[in-house]
């Protein structure tokens, strides 16, 4: 028997060939089910082929939040024998599936207590003279009808999407869909479905959106200028987007012939003094990896959005994982502070990227904003994005007036301060030339090998960190604890694990057991005390990560002496799913 | 950033009294004199001068004028100095690295910033060795030049830096001499002058680990461009074929002369003013999430 707690979302799943819309089919699902006010959680897998390979979407909807994607289908929209080959054994019991029977070879039906819905999806396209690939369209209708939801948010979603093209072209698109629509509808194919989810009397504006457009719209809702990047799975569409809005919001997205040219040329318009960004994937990040350092030793404030997969090397490249966090946390010859944000979904990943800029800023410092594939390419329903109330923190970076009220000759970019941070001025800048090195040097930037200069300018780079932690990051920014203060059983994550967790604490909660969630939020600097003290007054605990070495695990053991026995590891590319992790806290208790 | 500019009164205005480390006799000399002479000649406000090195010998230059500088990594010079071009397209961007640092491990960039055509000035000290690593072979080292790392000779021909950025899409290639250091600094202006990417190759002796590229074997050899009858810069055959003249003769001065658009010329984002003077208070995102209803 199924825990009707953790599926009480409906979940959609198209399947099919690599090439025939899968993605944009989901996303258009995914938008009108937003529409009518549903909350959406999509989630995408594909291999690493352009054509061929099987490739899936699952739109999870609910009328409270959902948090994760399902590993229960209740409608399959099965596009190839494939997709009815390798899901079927996924269907949740009275389930839908939906597929064309003059076009797929498959005949039986009968036996697995499911509601199948043939309809002519080839016959129906060709009949209105549309493209083939039209007959994602005819099913999206069908798909609609099915869950006995009104036409009106399939036509709305078409409307928006094809009003580029002209009304032609929408007035056809919604005719298509209508007739996969009504030839559910009259021939009352879905009549066995009973599960509907009832809509809200007012639809709530929101926007879907993925954990990579969230931190590129937070990027560039922080003041970004200039990115340089190059593209690798599962970043690229962070590059993407921001180049997207390139001219519109005056940004250079400049697409670099390597990731060693990307963080440079990211440090080197920052140095400038201009908001500045790199994104990359873990092959990438290796190649940026003396630069991070040049960043470092040159207090170059810096924003780098990391999407991790398996590695290592190429690995799984399309695939999840947290196999990097220690890559990020020490990555760089030598030592020098930098701030590691773990986001957690697509409003974490838009609000620690828009601090990402301010704390950098504010420090002359590195930040690594580390999300993964899940994450990243998982679209989810938020309240539209706005932070009206973000104000740009610059620090001690100084105005033209600024500068040229000091006095020629007496600047020091690099002066010792009781909090690590020095006056920064920019080249352009009256009165303050200097020269910042990769060598280390003095207060004023020149070369000094001297080994009194070389402790203090160490102990001054990590004076930072402190006075971050002192003057700016609070524990409760850093961790967040999830569910009852107290429970019998503490499940400790970080990362893209915390939307299926949530989704089984609410069920384990809602059964009557009692569990919370330490959420970490930062890996550097680590939120040592606040964490500590949770896991020292907690009765069992729990460690869940997508990687195989439990390496938060390890940093919370370095870091606050606590060693948390219980690990639930993943490491096969795939996502955590809420009734796996409800089992384990089963289990665990 | 408006400013008030700053005139020098005379050169040494562009010391900055730091000690340097080259040994006696070193190209670099004549290539720092080259440089600041160039700057003053030109009459730059050496605040609105960015001076980008990478790390070599010839690579403490920054240290050395007092203009902005940034002594960056091993090879990157190129994407540092023409990022800085795009963030601040107000600044005379300069870069300058050693052979090893453009021709070897930064080669990558060079091809690519050469056929960018950023309007940026590159000065390369080649002085066909890798010299702060202790004289092994460069790029630009002769075929059969032993060193540590090739003691029975390199087997690979040296690279051919004109023909390079030439062919990647350059609009300005030079060729200098550390020792005809008046003939030099005529050819960095013309380079910062010109609009577009300006690649100066400048042969310097190594005087503590090159004992064949010597200051006299340059001056047995070298001839000036300038000095060739009907030696038009604007052909690319001619350019190319004197490209890839080395050995008894060769050739130095303005090989390759185009006008062509640069990046930034194509950058709206930077049409009215520099990224740097862009305020980002109070951004709007409700046009970027239209599409995500
Ligand atoms: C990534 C990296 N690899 C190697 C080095 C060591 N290294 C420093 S300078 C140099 C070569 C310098 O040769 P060149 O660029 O020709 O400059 P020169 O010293 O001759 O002026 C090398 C290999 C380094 N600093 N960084
Ligand atoms: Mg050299």
């Amino acid at each position: 028997m199924e825990n009707l707690a953790v599926y009480k979302h409906l979940s959609w799943l198209v399947g099919g060939e690599a090439g025939y819309g899968i993605t944009t089919m989901g996303q258009m699902f995914a938008r009108a089910c937003s529409r009518a006010g549903l909350n959406v959680f999509g989630y995408a897998e594909y291999p690493s082929l352009i054509r061929g390979g099987h490739n899936t979407a699952m739109i999870t909807v609910g009328s409270d939040k959902v948090h994760a994607h399902s590993n229960k289908i209740d409608i399959l929209l099965a596009l190839n024998e494939d997709t009815l080959n390798k899901h079927l054994g996924s269907m949740s019991e009275g389930g839908v599936v939906i597929y064309d029977d003059e076009s797929l070879n498959w005949d039986e039906t009968s036996n697995l207590g499911l509601t199948w819905v043939s309809i002519p999806l080839a016959r129906i396209t060709k009949e209105l003279e549309a493209q083939k690939i039209m007959r994602n369209t005819v099913a999206l209708g069908a798909s609609f009808a099915v869950m006995g939801m009104d036409f009106s948010f399939v036509s709305n979603v078409l409307e928006t999407t094809f009003a580029r093209k002209g009304q032609e072209v929408v007035d056809f698109n919604v005719k298509v869909a209508k007739a996969g629509y009504d030839h559910v509808n009259s021939n009352d194919l879905a009549a066995n479905f009973k599960k509907a989810i009832p809509l809200p009397e007012s639809a709530k504006k929101q926007i879907v959106v993925s954990g990579n457009d969230a931190i590129a719209l937070g990027a560039i809702k922080a003041g970004l200028k200039f990115m340089s990047a190059y593209p690798m799975t599962p970043a690229t569409s962070i590059m993407q987007t921001v180049a997207k809005h390139g001219v519109k919001y005056e940004i250079i997205m400049k697409h670099t012939e390597d990731e060693i040219a990307a963080m440079n040329m990211a440090i080197g318009a920052s140095h400038m003094g201009v908001r500045s960004m790199t994104a990359t994937a873990g092959g990438g990040f290796s190649l940026m990896v003396e630069a991070l350092g040049m960043a470092g030793i040159t207090e170059t404030p810096l924003v780098v959005a990391m999407g991790t997969r398996p590695g290592p090397s190429t690995g799984l490249p399309t695939w999840t994982d947290q196999g990097d966090l220690r890559f990020v946390m020490h990555a760089s010859q030598g030592e020098f502070p930098r701030i590691v944000f773990l986001p957690g979904d697509v409003q974490e990943s838009f609000d620690m990227t828009l601090r990402a800029f301010n704390l950098s800023d504010k420090y002359q410092m590195i930040s690594i904003v580390l999300t993964d594939k899940y994450l990243g390419e998982s679209v989810q329903s938020v309240e539209p994005f706005a932070a009206t109330d973000y104000v740009p923190d610059r620090g001690l970076l100084m105005s033209t007036s600024d500068a040229a009220a000091i006095e020629d000759g007496s600047y020091k970019r690099f002066e010792f301060t009781e909090n690590g941070v020095s006056r920064r001025a920019v080249p352009g800048m009256p009165n303050c030339i200097y020269v910042a090195s990769t060598d280390e040097h003095r207060e004023d930037g020149d070369l000094d090998e001297g080994s009194e200069n070389r402790i203090k300018m160490v102990d001054k780079r990590a004076q930072k960190i402190v006075s971050l932690l002192n003057e700016s990051l609070k524990p409760d920014e850093m961790i967040e604890i999830h569910g009852p203060a107290d429970a019998n059983l503490t499940i400790v994550s970080w990362g893209s694990t915390k939307g299926p967790i949530l989704e089984a604490l609410d069920a384990a909660n809602t059964e009557g057991l009692s569990v919370n969630f330490l959420q970490i939020k930062f890996a550097l600097p680590f939120p040592s005390d606040a964490v500590s003290e949770v896991l020292n007054a907690a009765k069992k605990t729990l460690l869940i990560e997508t990687n195989s070495e439990a390496q938060m695990g390890g940093v919370i053991r370095e870091k606050t002496g606590v060693k948390i026995e219980n690990t639930f590891l993943r490491y096969d590319g795939r996502p955590f799913h809420p009734a796996q992790i409800l089992d384990k806290i089963k289990e665990s208790l | 950033m408006s400013k008030t500019l700053k005139i020098l009164n005379n050169v040494q205005e562009l010391d900055t009294g730091s000690s340097c480390n080259w040994c006696p006799g070193c190209g670099d000399f004549g290539i720092l004199l080259a440089l600041k002479q160039a700057i003053f000649d030109l009459k730059l406000d050496p605040e609105s001068v960015m001076l980008v090195s990478g790390i070599g010998c010839g690579s403490q230059a920054p240290h050395l004028i007092k203009v902005y500088g940034f002594h960056s990594l091993h090879g990157r010079t190129l994407p540092v100095a023409t990022a800085m071009k795009l963030a601040n397209n107000k600044m005379t961007v300069i870069a300058i690295g050693g052979d090893g640092d453009g021709y070897g491990i930064g080669m990558g960039h060079f091809i690519h910033a050469a056929r960018r055509n950023f309007d940026i000035t590159y000065i390369v000290q080649n002085n066909q060795v890798y010299g702060l690593t202790k004289g092994q072979t460069s790029p630009t080292s002769e075929h059969g030049y032993k060193s540590k790392t090739t003691p029975e000779g390199v087997i690979e021909p040296m690279i051919r830096p004109i023909a390079l950025s030439m062919t990647a899409g350059a609009s300005f290639c030079a060729r200098g001499f550390a020792g005809d250091i008046m003939y030099l600094k005529e050819l960095i202006k013309a380079g910062i002058q010109h609009k577009g990417f300006s690649h100066i190759d400048v042969l310097q002796p190594c005087v503590t680990f090159n004992k064949i590229n010597t200051y006299q074997w340059y001056q047995q050899r070298i001839y000036k461009l300038s000095d060739v009858e009907g030696y038009d810069p604007s052909s690319r055959t001619m350019a190319l074929e004197k490209a890839e003249e080395w050995g008894e003769k060769i050739p130095v001065g303005v090989y390759y002369k185009e006008d062509r658009w640069t990046y930034e010329d194509k950058l709206p984002m930077i049409a009215e003013k520099p990224l740097v003077d862009h305020s980002i208070e109070n951004i709007d995102i409700g046009p970027a999430i239209e599409s995500y209803f």
